[in-house]
């Protein structure tokens, strides 16, 4: 049992089809990514998962049971950028969210857990972007949530306040949290994530670990001279990459491929593998 | 009182501008008004050698159903039914709590503030009543208990009337998510209804013919007020007009939590 669940959830607005047929699993435990660029889908699901938007088609359950009132009482949410009554405080907004949610809460605690103690009591129409996007960390963390739900919650913020989100989601995924932490920079999905989602256009264009995704694009890099000789030995598998050619090669066929070049009198003056990055899952425009 | 309800009471009350204009600025200037007028300008106000309070209170409370009083109610009430979509919060509520119950605390809110403006419409009222024999030589006159229950009888209306206005807001808000699209269609139709009233000269029975919250409110003050020497609307319009305020409250929160509960709030 996965803590998401989503079946063939499909989404449109008006003639734009958000979301086409998704199915995904997150599983409970640790920093799921969700990635895609800007209209790909990952605000549209993170809404329905949040029962803020209804699918047309599908279904998704959290913790196995049918998501619902009920079943999201154990989900928190940052949805796109953090947005409050600006002429309340930040201990008013924490404690008015927690009755609106029907929860005591320690808001001095969360406060502090996001690095806002110090803004407790000023209105939040006067708070910066990055102390917003806090401020909506700390509103989702009411009631310690099971499942946390963090749609690009590094909006707005300097790098030091990133490296302390980073730290922070680092440390509820410890405590056994699951978070699904969308994001359209790849940098950030990558030093964060354990598993990833790639969405491109409303469709799941690749799921996996990391590990997996990035090694399944991973190719021989060569320097070598001259290139138009090697690309000819190497065929459809090969294009010219920085001066060089990039191979797509299983490791145990490159003693060959490199015999072959020498054969055809193509010197190699370095090989070594590189990583294309998840950015070819959809196109480079994140 | 539930949690969501205290939310709500309390987003309000931080809520200053929308607070005093929607809410405490016809207490207010009722009761300024009814200073000035019976103490400082006594002629003006028709006050005689004594001073009814309860029929005073009576006309106070009535004063929910004047056009301009409705204007500042429907500011109050487009504040506090758009204030989600305003500030496009919903999307920190709903994700862990039913929107029947979210609806629900809202809509209760609104009654309970409808409910303390009325009370202080009546205590400032009072308070000018009883303030005038202290000034001028005046007896206070004793209430019948009648006119006591007929007091009781005004305050519902009154109250209904607005709980209907908040009803016709929460439905316009949950429509158009703005707080001008919600304003201008409440004022104008107590606009309307206070010019059909005047143009069409609708008194007694005539008041319930057309069925809009203000009349509806208009044909039970009527009857309420009718004398053996000045008869007002029957019982039976009296009835019509307090079915018209019950069923237009109804409708209008039925159908706006309806439509919330299938509301996408992909942006709000």
């Amino acid at each position: 049992m996965g803590a998401i669940e989503i079946e063939g959830v499909s989404k449109r607005y008006g003639g734009v089809r958000a979301l086409d047929g998704l199915s995904l699993t997150v599983p409970g435990g640790g920093i799921y990514g969700l990635l895609g660029a800007n209209g790909a889908g990952k605000s549209t699901l993170m809404r329905i998962v949040a029962g803020l938007v209804f699918a047309d088609a599908g279904s998704v359950r959290l913790f196995g049971a049918p998501a619902s009132p009920a079943g999201r009482r154990r989900l928190g949410a940052l949805v796109e950028s953090a947005s409050f009554y600006p002429f309340l405080t930040a201990v008013e907004t924490l404690l008015i969210l927690a009755d609106t949610s029907g929860v005591a809460i320690d808001a001095g605690g969360l406060l502090e857990r996001v690095g806002l103690s110090e803004a407790a009591d000023r209105p939040v129409g006067d708070f910066s972007l990055g102390m917003k996007q806090r401020l909506g960390i700390a509103a989702a963390l009411i009631g310690a949530p099971d499942l946390l739900l963090l749609d690009e919650p590094a909006n707005g913020l300097d790098p030091p306040g990133t490296a302390e989100l980073r730290r922070l989601l680092r440390a509820l995924a410890g405590e056994g949290m699951t978070i699904l932490f969308s994001s359209h920079l790849l940098d950030e999905v990558e030093r964060l994530c354990d598993r990833v989602a790639i969405l491109d256009q409303g469709r799941l264009a690749a799921e996996g670990t990391l590990d997996t995704l990035l090694a399944a694009g991973e190719r021989l890099w060569l320097d070598v001279a001259p290139v138009d000789r090697a690309l000819a030995r190497v065929g459809d598998r090969g294009t010219p990459d920085r001066g060089g050619i990039a191979v797509g090669v299983r490791r145990a066929d490159v003693p060959a491929l490199l015999k072959a070049l020498a054969d055809d009198g193509v010197a190699v003056y370095e090989a070594r593998w590189v990583r294309p990055g998840l950015e070819r899952y959809f196109g480079g425009e994140a | 009182m539930s949690l969501p309800l205290r939310a709500e009471l309390r987003k309000q009350l931080r809520q200053r501008g929308s607070l005093v204009w929607g809410f405490a600025a016809v207490p207010l200037f009722s009761t300024f008004a009814a200073f000035v007028l019976e103490l400082a300008i006594p002629s003006t106000a028709g006050v005689g050698t004594a001073v009814h309070p309860v029929r005073s209170a009576i006309r106070a409370v009535s004063l929910a159903g004047n056009p301009v009083a409705q204007l500042f109610y429907a500011v109050g009430a487009a504040a506090f039914f758009t204030v989600e979509y305003r500030h496009a919060t919903w999307r920190l509520i709903v994700p862990r709590a039913p929107r029947g119950a979210l609806f629900g605390a809202k809509a209760l809110g609104f009654c309970l503030l409808a409910a303390a403006s009325l009370l202080l419409l009546l205590a400032g009222d009072l308070a000018a009543s009883l303030a005038v024999p202290l000034v001028r030589k005046v007896a206070v006159t004793d209430a019948p208990p009648a006119t006591l229950a007929h007091l009781g009888l005004a305050c519902a209306v009154s109250l209904a009337e607005l709980v209907a206005l908040g009803g016709t807001a929460a439905l316009l808000a949950v429509l158009t998510r703005s707080q001008l699209g919600t304003l201008l269609p409440v004022f104008l139709l107590a606009f309307f209804a206070a010019g059909a009233e005047a143009v069409l000269n609708l008194s007694g029975n005539a008041l319930a013919a057309i069925p809009l919250p203000t009349l509806a409110a208009d044909a039970v003050r009527s009857w309420l007020a009718a004398t053996p020497d000045a008869p007002g609307a029957s019982s039976a319009a009296a009835a019509i007009g307090a079915a018209v305020l019950g069923l237009w409250s109804v409708l209008s929160y039925g159908l706006a939590a309806f439509l919330f509960a299938r509301q996408d709030l992909a942006r709000e």
